[in-house]
């Protein structure tokens, strides 16, 4: 079945637009797909930079705090007067309006004389920090808490956690000690003599000041690990809970290789693009990692609503161009197939012209027999009885056939170009045919 | 007059010919070819003789080589 120049036109039109209509949103999703994660990858990097300067940020406030009792007249009274009631007192009021989780005073050999959390004796003698602030040195850094620092101080339980493996595995791990932010400082009498030092910090494991100020401010969610173990985050389980102590698998590369990772990971059944860096005690030991992550559903969402938006648009697009193709396809079908008829009647009336020169070809063919018959009888009646009249009307009809020969053998030329013309007439009419055949389909 | 005849290649020649002499104002009739002329064309001119050059030029002048001329 052959179909006619508006259908393949039309049918050639609609395959273009789909054609370009499907590379364009092809090539839209896959650009967008790239830029878009490319954009997230530098917004988790930075806001995992940003939530690194909360950390730093607060660590400082812990420094700058315990340097200030430190030098309090009050603390260092009661440590010289070693009024352990008062001390207590004194570092209970301090460490609950400071926010510390715990505020502990030594003396100058390091044992324990009072601490905010009670009355719990010990010794921090072994402690490094404690160490470095009876020299003289105001430290702070984020140190891991064992269990034998964490009890004398009752925040064992704060810190004590069965931890789920990232599959959902439950136990796969115990954590008993504790990740803190601590700092140390001397406190000295008025002769600068070093009499004891002062010691305090926030344990991190189930605390979240932290990581909700910087979830509020920064948006997305965010986590602390200690070690690949989640003890604090904002990260929310399906029904509506934080997600804590479980494991997060791309952060075991970050803590074993001290490097922080950008990418995907999915937590609480979301999936996040995240940045984990690690979390570095004074001796640049690795003791945990900053999670920071933005839902990759936020791209998606993105990614499918420009997709969306560029069908609906290229939709209503090929319409239009397709609307418009049909009306310029008609009016080129209208106008070849107009035209074509055109040649096809013209081509009849040139018919009509060659029949009429035929018949005048046979006509003066028939004229000259008779100048001829005529030319024969003169003859003969010449023969018989000749006269100067039959003489002069044997010129005239001399003349008369030379006239005829050379009428007839201008119709003769006449008629064989006629006969050319007609065989390109017919080419014509046939061409005519064709196109109005390859236009409507119709073979006219 | 009819003193002279020229004669072309072919009778499509004659025919352009006769009216390229009928523009530039030559009286010519047209003539069979008499037998003594050898040409393809059955048809040939016949014109006055103090018109030659003048036919020639307009001949020329139209692009209708001539065959010959017969005197």
């Amino acid at each position: 079945m052959r179909t006619s120049l508006r259908v393949r036109l039309l049918g050639t039109i609609v395959g273009v637009i789909v054609f370009f209509f499907l590379v364009t949103v092809v090539a839209s999703r896959v650009v967008l797909q790239h830029d878009l994660t490319q954009l997230g990858q530098t917004q988790v990097t930075n806001g995992g930079g940003a939530f690194a300067g909360y950390w730093d940020s607060r660590k400082d406030q812990i420094r700058l705090l315990v340097a200030q009792d430190a030098v309090s007249d009050a603390l260092r009274k009661s440590l010289q007067a070693n009024n352990v009631g008062a001390l207590t007192d004194q570092l209970a009021n301090v460490a609950r309006t400071s926010g510390l989780s715990f505020l502990t005073v030594v003396d100058a050999n390091g044992r324990v004389v009072a601490r905010a959390n009670g009355a719990q004796a010990g010794s921090l003698k072994s402690n490094p920090l404690i160490q470095r602030a009876l020299t003289g040195e105001t430290v702070s850094t984020a140190a891991l808490l064992d269990q034998s620092v964490l009890a004398g101080e009752g925040l064992a339980p704060q810190a004590q956690a069965e931890i789920r493996g990232s599959d959902g595995k439950p136990a796969v791990e115990h954590i008993d000690r504790g990740l803190a932010i601590v700092a140390a400082a001397p406190i000295s009498d008025q002769n600068e003599r070093t009499i004891g030092a002062i010691y305090g910090g926030v344990l991190l494991n189930h605390y979240y000041d932290l990581v909700d100020q910087a979830t509020a401010a920064l948006g997305g969610a965010s986590a602390i690990l200690e070690g690949d173990a989640i003890v604090s985050s904002t990260i929310q389980q399906p029904d509506g809970t934080r997600t804590v102590d479980q494991q997060v698998g791309p952060a075991a590369d970050v803590v074993k290789s001290g490097t922080a990772y950008t990418g995907t990971d999915t937590e609480g059944g979301t999936r996040y693009l995240v940045h984990i860096d690690p979390i570095l005690d004074d001796q640049q030991h690795v003791v945990g990692a900053r999670w920071y992550g933005t839902p990759l559903a936020n791209l998606t969402a993105i990614i499918n609503h420009t997709t969306t938006t560029v069908i609906l648009w290229g939709v209503i697009a090929a319409i239009v161009a397709l609307a418009f193709g049909i009306v310029v396809v008609n009016v080129l079908s209208a106008t070849l197939d107009q035209r074509s008829k055109q040649v096809r009647r013209a081509a009849k009336e040139l018919g009509v012209v060659i029949v009429g020169s035929e018949v005048s070809g046979d006509h003066v063919a028939m004229t000259k027999a008779a100048v001829e018959r005529a030319g024969r009888l003169i003859d003969e009646m010449a023969a018989s009885s000749p006269s100067p009249k039959i003489t002069e009307l044997k010129s005239v009809n001399a003349e008369l056939e030379s006239d005829v020969t050379v009428i007839d053998t201008l119709s003769q030329e006449m008629s064989s170009r006629m006969k050319q013309a007609a065989d390109r007439v017919a080419e014509l009419n046939d061409v005519a045919g064709a196109l109005t055949q390859l236009v409507t389909g119709d073979p006219g | 007059m009819a003193d002279l005849i020229l004669f072309f290649g072919s009778n499509a020649d004659t025919m352009i010919a006769t009216k390229a002499l009928k523009d530039a104002g030559i009286t010519a009739k047209m003539i069979p070819k008499p037998a003594n002329v050898a040409s393809a064309s059955n048809l040939c001119l016949s014109i006055d003789t103090g018109a030659e050059a003048q036919a020639k030029t307009a001949l020329s002048g139209a692009g209708v080589s001539l065959g010959g001329v017969v005197k």
